[in-house]
């Protein structure tokens, strides 16, 4: 992490060192992508590893076996011929093909990046995905994890400089890469996997590599999708007009699937779905059952009712029924559990009696990006947890709301991976027609953009309005985030990118955590802010378990600051650091010491952003002062996401829309005052902020008088009680301006 | 609704001497000023219509704020001159192949209840949900159900025990305990793909006593979406000086409006 990964080029592969190495160097005479699949094969089923110049291990050679077997591997020639002949491919795999796996490599072995020091990037919507796949294609490639294959996410990076050639890294990660780098010219090859998922970051990508094919001739770009509606990026992707780029297709290793409707609509999907789960056990022949429900907390619920029932089962009759385990799957869940769902079902009771069984219940992440071998049944109630943002409102939220027929489709296929299989739709066949879109809409359509928007101003696209997108997103939502980054001052009126913006842009934070962290000097609190700006990346540090609600209460009741818990997140951290000697600290106090080392390692590296920027770490002695301090830097970052008290009751109306919330059940504030900022504003059964914390608002006035300039304010009661203080604040100055004169005039 | 109303108050006598008559689902709704009347807005979560709100009028309320575009209620907006300085109108949407695009943010429905797809659902709003958590309902539900002595009926008297004697606020629960009751009983159950149906005289039995209970009282309480009905059993146990959040009776109507901090659950929170 010394050198700048940015600058510093990789040497040369060892082959150029010395004369003598044709004889050892196993890709002699090959001509980048030129080379051919039978000379890859050739040189993957010989003895002599050709990145490390190692002999293969039998471990290698084992998984060689298995890699035979994979759909992909079956069309090697075909690859390479495509993969030499075009610079742009459109690719289809099912989940289960081996093309993420696979297709990097074979693109190393006919790129060659390791002899003319560049890299193959491979980029995944997901983390885990990126880590998972990155230590498999190490192992599969005979080399260590971190040397010649390496995987980079946010906060984490796993490359090492000059000898990592394959590099599999967050689709985000990717982006931010280019933005210091708009030609990626590190790379020879760019793999956009799991395309299908229409992340944000993917279709931004999509457009940058559009625009930079034209720019780099030499740079390759395979587009993966997992889906069949690969027409759509083909002819986005078509160099001429009206030429679709090319298709390559591997068909999956699927068997035919039977799909069953409900004659009616349910009345409860998740009760339903246990239902199902259990007619599944009691009556279908063997084979592992995967159930999609939306979120954590149905998961864990259906999780639970399943387990009790099916032991009601079999205890009534051991004869027929036999042993279920049931698993949960989300992303929250620490990944030693999630690698619970490869285990295999559990073994018979008895030699002779009924066989295990194993229903794994998930997310939409068992939809595509995971694949569990043995599932043979699906249950699908035709829902998912999924992001829409409202410009209108200005808020995101994840709402569970009807999945599309491809995504319908696609969970039906996880069923025939073994063997044919059988889905169960807990809809009709009619509701499947008419109620379900086509397509699930792309998260560029349901994302608010203004982080996307500051990236793509610092990449240098200047006009916004007409950029190519592969979906364009709705006016509203560009125009919000360009309000917001121009009243924060990343951009000018003009939509320039700012100095500010331009270290804005630098920083892997929302811009407003961004603004916050980069003022907070001015406050002599950059130490606590950049504290505050870790703990609100990681995931949720409190931990709740059921059967000790109220000890964790009390633990967090002992933590808390009561004027908000942005201080008291503050606080948690530093008593974590103050406790480091002490194992067992964060389970004592209910904390999740997993989060807590999370933010530790986050805050170590936003701090060496902060010094490459030179933005002084400084704090306040006093505690109140310190306090008060912090409570200013956040305005400065927060100021368009503050509510105000309207009447008695807890009720809240957001500055400008004019939205009515609560204070969320989890905030930690005494009383209910007049003003507060807030991290976020969630839907559950109504409209909650949470974290939150109480700011005065005089600094409203003061550090962010653009946005709270009252002479275009909506009238209201938020505009009274501002003009109010103005008023407050005039006559105060006004008599210590006539006190002053009277001063200098006796004098 | 008008059979709901008449079967109040329920005919199992217990702990409250009092019963309160019930408003209709009509007077409920309405929003009421009357600070005295508080309790009557519990839930709804809309703003009230008193004289802010005719000061908002531009900006007031939910629903304009997700129907109007944003151009339209905000024209001088900074963000909307930045993009006229890309060549923007209004009307249009972006990318360079304009036809395909949407012009129109997404709308999602925020979904809150288990209705599978389908399914009918009532008050569908944009983020403007209105219902009670189920969980909190059915909690609520049970603690009413225990003090009403109804459960210590059930639990003495198990066999002649009659759902529909139950008082109709927590009859639904009831009739799931006795269902869940009769399942435990008996391995063989219904399923949805299953058209096999087995059945034993002694279920079929019980079978019918919960079918009695299911009348078209009950379906009328049914119909009601749990906020509704979460409504109903707050005012008819602050009736008689319960408070279903401060979890004790007071001794009289004063001390419940002197002791109690309100009708609504976030007046409890934090104490």
């Amino acid at each position: 992490m010394a050198s700048n990964p940015y600058t510093d080029l990789p040497p040369l592969a060892s082959s150029s060192n010395g004369s003598g190495a044709s004889s050892k160097e196993p890709f002699f005479g090959c001509i980048p992508r030129k080379v051919s699949a039978e000379k890859a094969r050739a040189i993957m089923d010989a003895d002599l590893n050709p990145f490390t110049k190692q002999p293969f291990t039998p471990q290698y050679k084992k998984i060689l076996q298995v890699r035979r077997k994979l759909p992909v591997y079956a069309q090697m020639t075909e690859f390479f011929r495509v993969f030499n002949e075009n610079q742009i491919i459109v690719m289809v795999g099912e989940t289960g093909s081996g093309k993420t796996t696979q297709i990097p490599q074979f693109v190393c072995y006919s790129d060659l990046p390791h002899l003319r020091g560049k890299m193959v990037a491979c980029t995944q919507p997901r983390r885990v995905a990126a880590m998972s796949v990155a230590k498999r294609v190490a192992d599969e490639m005979d080399v260590p994890l971190g040397k010649q294959v390496g995987y980079s996410i946010r906060f984490e990076d796993m490359t090492e400089s000059g000898t990592t050639f394959l590099k599999y890294m967050t689709d985000g990660m990717l982006l931010r890469e280019a933005m210091n780098d708009p030609d990626l010219s590190r790379y020879s090859t760019v793999i956009l996997d799991e395309a299908h998922e229409r992340t944000l970051a993917t279709d931004i990508l999509m457009g940058l590599l559009k625009a930079l094919a034209k720019r780099r001739p030499d740079l390759k770009i395979i587009v993966m999708s997992a889906t069949l509606d690969a027409l759509k990026f083909q002819k986005y992707f078509g160099l001429k007009k009206d030429v679709p780029a090319p298709l390559f297709k591997v068909p999956g290793r699927t068997h035919p699937v039977e799909v069953f409707y409900t004659q009616e609509p349910e009345p409860d999907y998740v009760e339903a779905a246990i239902r199902t789960v259990l007619m599944i056990h009691r009556a279908e022949d063997p084979g592992d059952i995967l159930l999609f429900l939306t979120g954590e907390e149905e998961i864990e619920d259906a999780c639970r009712k399943i387990k009790q029932e099916a032991e009601d089962l079999m205890s009534q009759d051991p004869d027929s029924v036999g042993p279920l385990v049931c698993t949960p799957l989300y992303s929250s869940l620490p990944p030693m559990q999630q690698q619970r769902i490869f285990d295999p079902p559990p073994p018979p009771r008895t030699p002779d009696g009924p066989p295990g069984r194993k229903v794994v219940v998930s997310t939409n992440i068992a939809e595509t990006s995971l694949t569990i071998d043995g599932i043979v049944y699906v249950v699908d109630p035709g829902f998912s947890k999924q992001k829409v943002y409202n410009p209108r409102i200005r808020v995101e939220s994840l709402l569970v709301s009807p999945i599309s027929k491809a995504s319908a489709q696609q969970r039906a296929g996880r069923a025939g991976r073994t063997r044919p299989g059988k889905c169960f739709r807990l809809y009709t066949e009619k509701d499947f027609m008419k109620e379900l879109e086509e397509q699930t809409y792309p998260e560029i359509l349901r994302s608010n953009l203004a982080n996307t928007v500051l990236e793509l101003v610092k990449l240098g696209v200047k006009d916004l309005v007409k950029f190519d997108y592969v979906d364009a997103p709705a006016p509203e939502t560009l125009m919000r985030a360009l309000e917001l980054l121009n009243y924060l001052k990343a951009l000018d009126d003009d939509g320039g990118l700012t100095d500010l913006g331009g270290i804005m842009a630098e920083f892997p934070l929302d811009p407003q955590m961004a603004k916050m962290l980069i003022v907070s000097p001015e406050f002599n609190c950059s130490n606590e802010i950049l504290t505050i700006v870790a703990m609100l990346s990681v995931p949720n540090v409190w931990l709740r378990p059921a059967n000790m609600r109220k000890e964790s209460d009390a633990a967090k009741q002992l933590m808390t600051v009561p004027d908000g818990d942005h201080l008291t997140l503050l606080n948690v951290y530093n008593n974590y650091m103050n406790n480091k000697g002490d194992r067992n600290w964060a389970w004592n106090n209910f904390l999740s010491a997993r989060a807590l080392l999370q933010a530790e390692n986050v805050r170590a590296q936003l701090q060496r952003s902060m010094e490459r920027f030179d933005i002084d770490i400084v704090t306040t002695q006093n505690e109140n002062k310190l306090y008060l301090n912090v409570r200013q830097a956040l305005v400065c970052g927060y100021f368009m996401q503050v509510a105000h008290k309207e009447g008695e009751k807890n009720a809240y109306l957001t500055v400008k829309d004019n939205q009515v919330v609560g204070l969320h059940p989890s905030c930690g504030l005494d009383t209910h005052p007049d003003w507060v900022i807030f991290n976020e504003f969630v839907l559950t059964t109504r409209p909650y902020i949470r974290t939150v914390t109480t700011v005065k608002p005089e600094w409203l006035l003061e550090y962010a008088s653009n946005y709270f300039d009252l002479s275009a304010f909506p009238n209201g009661e938020t505009k009274r009680a501002l003009q109010a203080v103005l008023k407050k604040q005039t006559n105060t100055s006004v008599e210590t301006d006539s006190r002053k004169a009277k001063k200098a005039r006796r004098a | 609704m008008s059979s709901l109303d008449e079967e109040l108050p329920p005919k199992k006598k217990v702990k409250p001497l009092k019963l309160p008559s019930f408003p209709s689902r009509e007077e409920v709704s309405k929003p009421v000023s009357d600070s005295s009347n508080s309790e009557i807005d519990y839930q709804a979560f809309e703003l009230k219509e008193d004289e802010h709100d005719k000061e908002h009028e531009d900006e007031s309320g939910d629903e304009s704020h997700l129907s109007i575009s944003l151009f339209q209620r905000n024209p001088s907006s900074i963000g909307l001159s930045m993009m006229k300085k890309m060549g923007f109108q209004e009307g249009q949407s972006l990318g360079n192949k304009s036809s395909e695009a949407i012009r129109e943010p997404i709308k999602v429905e925020n979904k809150i209840d288990r209705i599978g797809i389908g399914g009918k659902v009532k008050h569908p709003r944009d983020f403007v949900p209105v219902q009670a958590n189920s969980e909190q309902y059915r909690d609520r539900i049970k603690i009413c159900f225990q003090y009403s002595g109804d459960v210590e009926n059930y639990l003495d008297n198990n066999e002649n025990f009659d759902p529909g004697d139950v008082n109709i606020l927590w009859r639904e629960f009831a009739i799931e305990i006795l269902e869940a009751d009769l399942k435990r009983r008996n391995n063989k159950r219904t399923l949805v793909f299953d058209t096999e149906n087995n059945e034993n005289p002694q279920q079929v039995k019980e079978q019918r006593r919960l079918e009695n209970a299911n009348n078209e009282e009950l379906k009328d309480w049914k119909s009601l979406d749990n906020s509704e009905k979460l409504e109903k059993l707050l005012i008819y146990c602050r009736g008689f000086n319960y408070c279903v959040f401060c979890g004790c009776f007071y001794n009289d109507e004063d001390d419940l409006q002197s002791n109690c901090p309100g009708v609504l659950e976030e007046e409890h929170e934090g104490i």
